[in-house]
């Protein structure tokens, strides 16, 4: 008996056989009459990303408290991973996961690098992940990760194209430069929008690795040869303020365009530049607006009597609806009361959502994960340097109404 | 995240106790209460963890009442808060297997009647009739009262959270405190992940966590974690939807109905005091054997969770509810197994202590801290 248990055990629940039948190829989650509807959250809850974890759980939180923390007649039910901002937690994380089989779906995670040792695991559960906050491009390179893999969330690369269809349609620049650093973050950001501008029309003579070694002087001579309307920096902060504040030394670089990304957003920078560039400084980066963001907006006000810090809310409360909305469409229900999903279903749900009225915008997945609107991303102007921090996080800039829905 | 630089009161934890004590100082018209929890979501410490079991069926007069006050809030509670919490009704069996047992029970049985608890006695043979599944060779008898039952906690916290919400109160998450400022015996401040903040009063209930927080205002609290774990079945279609909530009490073993499988589990006694909320697999094992030896038909399940969670142990088994040697500092914890239930009324009785000076809708005086150091100490036999 003993014997029989401990396989019992190990095998989970193939010791017996469900009352209805599952013919879904990943297998079901059956949610009887009374039973809470379960979902993992796994999020960055210790390390680096924690802050942005809590508010990624505020909205969630939201999204549940809009329907009443129920779902088809069942008491939903959140239960929390922590997958500490690294790929090893998020593995170890997944691997509880999925030992879990009552969890649905697993919303999660924040960061990129406990993502990528999630989806192993959840994968071979049958579990699908839908993160609010994952930007690094290649999580949904099927090459790579394993699917079923959703996000909510623009991938970083969108940055780039955005940018450069700004530089060219708005700044009417026709060349560019650009100064990039050895992470696979600005790597995939500078060729795209390498190849994005190349598209529509410019050029980039000069492209170069940024690091703390670099010889700045030698390499702005060489962009002064190549006279450039704007200079791309996909760096971080030190980094981009070295540069620029170098680059505004030199009187034939005073009026360039400097164009950043989303890791410059930030009150810090502008107080760090020595001076406003009088050509421009503009940053790409998320944003959310519209009538239905601003009833985000009263609700968590009155729920948390403050503001969301981050667009972040706003995708992880579409999120968690797109996931709900999914296991409505992929459930069915009989006359107990009994949910039986399929995650096979439940993957085909969600990949079949289509123009869903998020905050972040229309949401439409594609057979790649990918469900963002581009309509969350915008191009901020940062030339008034001495802003004080309560107007901060700037307006949009461009495109012109930019509007989440 | 930016918190405020004062309030009215804080309440430190975002279980159950804290939201309850939340909601009912705001629905007193006091909203200027701040609750922090250091979790990213609220309820997920110990009272998300919990079977959601609720009762009357307890061995002291105090718990009882607790129970009269705070279950029919559970039964209104989709009316009064807004929230449906699932309530079933589906009865609590005691089942009782040795003589010392069952006089206490006896005891226990006739206190309950007096209090206008109408719990059944049954018989050996009455118990093995109403468990036909069960093999209850021992069984001497036996207790059933039907109103006792489950409730999901999360909806109950939740429901709670967003109804002060709602009124104007303020609830966190991601907010640790550190410390808790104290000047000529009374509270200033409390230190956070995200400042200072001043204020008057903190409540403190964050439950098997209680201790570390009573240490930061230099109040000992006499409240020990312990872990107590359970786990899930895949379906048993032979167990009858009025299967009750059955507690082996012997053993501290129990089953009840968690969708179409079964919730069971088994207090160790032998554990140690300690935050560990991992699954003990080598107790798990004792577990299973114990109630597949009660449960055959178990054989023919398989595991679909498993989990752990903290009691919130005293010395007595009761709560600590109320004022502190700490002028503005309270405590509202130690429940022992039995705050889920409680905790819509202990809410309710620490928003009367704090605004009113006293607990008005029940007497808890006996559940103050002082009962330790005054040896006046409550004892509870019905724990499981």
């Amino acid at each position: 008996m003993r014997r029989f248990l401990i396989l019992c055990l190990l095998a989970l629940s193939t010791c017996a056989a469900p009352e209805m039948s599952c013919t879904d190829p990943l297998g079901c989650v059956f949610v009887r009459a009374n039973q809470p509807l379960l979902l993992g959250a796994l999020l960055d809850v210790s390390g680096p990303a924690a802050a942005l974890s809590n508010e990624v759980a505020q909205g969630m939180t939201l999204a549940l408290a809009q329907r009443d923390n129920r779902l088809l007649e069942h008491p939903l039910r959140v239960q929390l991973f922590d997958a500490r901002c690294e790929r090893a937690a998020g593995e170890a994380a997944a691997r509880e996961i999925a030992r879990t089989e009552q969890i649905v779906a697993v919303l999660g995670t924040v960061c990129g690098e406990s993502a990528s040792g999630a989806l192993l695991p959840l994968a071979e559960a049958g579990m699908l992940l839908l993160s609010p906050a994952n930007s690094a491009p290649q999580l949904t390179n099927t090459a790579v990760f394993p699917p079923p893999y959703f996000r909510a969330i623009p991938h970083s690369l969108r940055q780039a194209e955005l940018m450069a269809r700004f530089a060219t349609e708005m700044l009417q620049a026709e060349t560019a430069v650009i100064f990039y650093n050895e992470t696979p973050y600005s790597e995939g950001l500078r060729q795209t929008f390498a190849s994005t501008f190349t598209q529509l029309g410019g050029s980039v003579p000069f492209q170069t690795r940024f690091s703390p070694g670099s010889s700045l002087d030698v390499m702005l001579q060489v962009v002064i040869l190549n006279e450039p309307d704007v200079i791309y920096l996909p760096l971080y902060e030190i980094e981009a303020t070295t540069l620029i504040n170098t680059a505004l030394s030199l009187p034939r670089l005073q009026e360039i365009a400097f164009l950043g990304t989303d890791s410059l957003l930030l009150p810090s920078f502008t107080a760090g530049l020595g001076a406003a560039p009088e050509g421009g400084l503009y940053v790409s980066g998320y944003a959310v607006s519209g009538q239905g963001y601003s009833q985000f907006l009263a609700a968590w006000q009155q729920a948390y009597a403050t503001a969301p810090e981050t667009p972040y809310a706003a995708f992880a409360y579409d999120a968690t609806d797109l996931l709900l909305n999914a296991i409505a469409a992929a459930a069915q229900r009989d006359s107990s009361g009994t949910l039986l999903i399929g995650r096979a279903a439940l993957r085909q749900a969600l990949a079949e959502t289509r123009d869903w009225p998020g905050l972040s915008g229309s949401l439409t997945c594609a057979p790649s994960g990918e469900c963002a609107s581009g309509s969350a991303l915008a191009v901020f102007r940062l030339t008034d340097i001495d802003q004080p921090a309560s107007a901060w996080p700037p307006l949009p800039y461009w495109p012109q109404g930019v509007d989440g829905g | 995240m930016e918190l405020p630089q004062t309030a009215e009161i804080i309440i430190i934890g975002g279980g159950v106790m804290g939201a309850s004590t939340l909601y009912h100082l705001a629905a007193r018209g006091h909203t200027n209460v701040l609750l922090l929890e250091q979790e990213p979501f609220f309820g997920t410490g110990a009272t998300g963890r919990c079977a959601g079991g609720v009762r009357y069926q307890f061995g002291t007069e105090i718990n009882i009442r607790l129970s009269q006050a705070s279950l029919p809030m559970l039964e209104r509670f989709a009316e009064e808060i807004g929230q449906e919490v699932d309530y079933r009704k589906i009865g609590y069996l005691f089942v009782l297997t040795n003589e010392a047992d069952v006089a206490t029970f006896r005891r226990n049985v006739a206190l309950q009647h007096r209090l206008g608890v109408a719990t059944v006695w049954l018989s050996g043979d009455e118990v093995r009739d109403r468990l036909p599944l069960m093999r209850l060779e021992g069984a001497l008898a036996g207790t059933f009262y039907g109103e006792d039952g489950l409730v999901d906690p999360n909806s109950v916290v939740m429901g709670y959270i967003q109804a002060a919400q709602r009124l104007g109160a303020r609830a966190v998450t991601g907010v640790a405190v550190t410390g808790i400022g104290v000047a000529n015996g009374r509270i200033t401040h409390i230190t956070t992940s995200h400042g200072q903040i001043a204020t008057p009063i903190v409540i403190n209930t964050a439950g098997p966590w209680a201790a570390q927080v009573g240490a930061m205002a230099g109040v000992s609290l006499p409240i020990v974690p312990l872990r107590r774990q359970m786990f899930t079945t895949t379906p048993l279609p032979q167990i009858p939807p009025d299967f009750p909530f059955v507690i082996d009490f012997g053993q501290s073993l129990y089953f009840h109905r968690e969708g179409a499988g079964l919730l069971i589990g088994m207090s160790n006694p032998h554990e140690q005091p300690g935050f560990d909320q991992r699954v003990d697999e080598a107790w798990e094992l004792v577990n299973l054997e114990a109630a597949v030896a009660r449960l055959p038909l178990l054989e023919q399940a398989g595991l679909a969770a498993r989990w752990a969670g903290l009691y919130e142990v005293t010395p007595d088994a009761h709560p600590i509810l109320g004022p502190t040697a700490v002028s503005g500092f309270y405590v509202c914890g130690g429940f022992s197994g039995h705050g889920f239930m409680h905790g819509p009324i202990a809410g309710k009785l620490m928003s009367e202590i704090v605004l009113d000076g006293q607990a008005r809708t029940l007497d808890v005086r006996s559940l103050e801290l002082r009962r330790f150091a005054e040896g006046q100490l409550i004892h509870e036999y019905n724990v499981v």
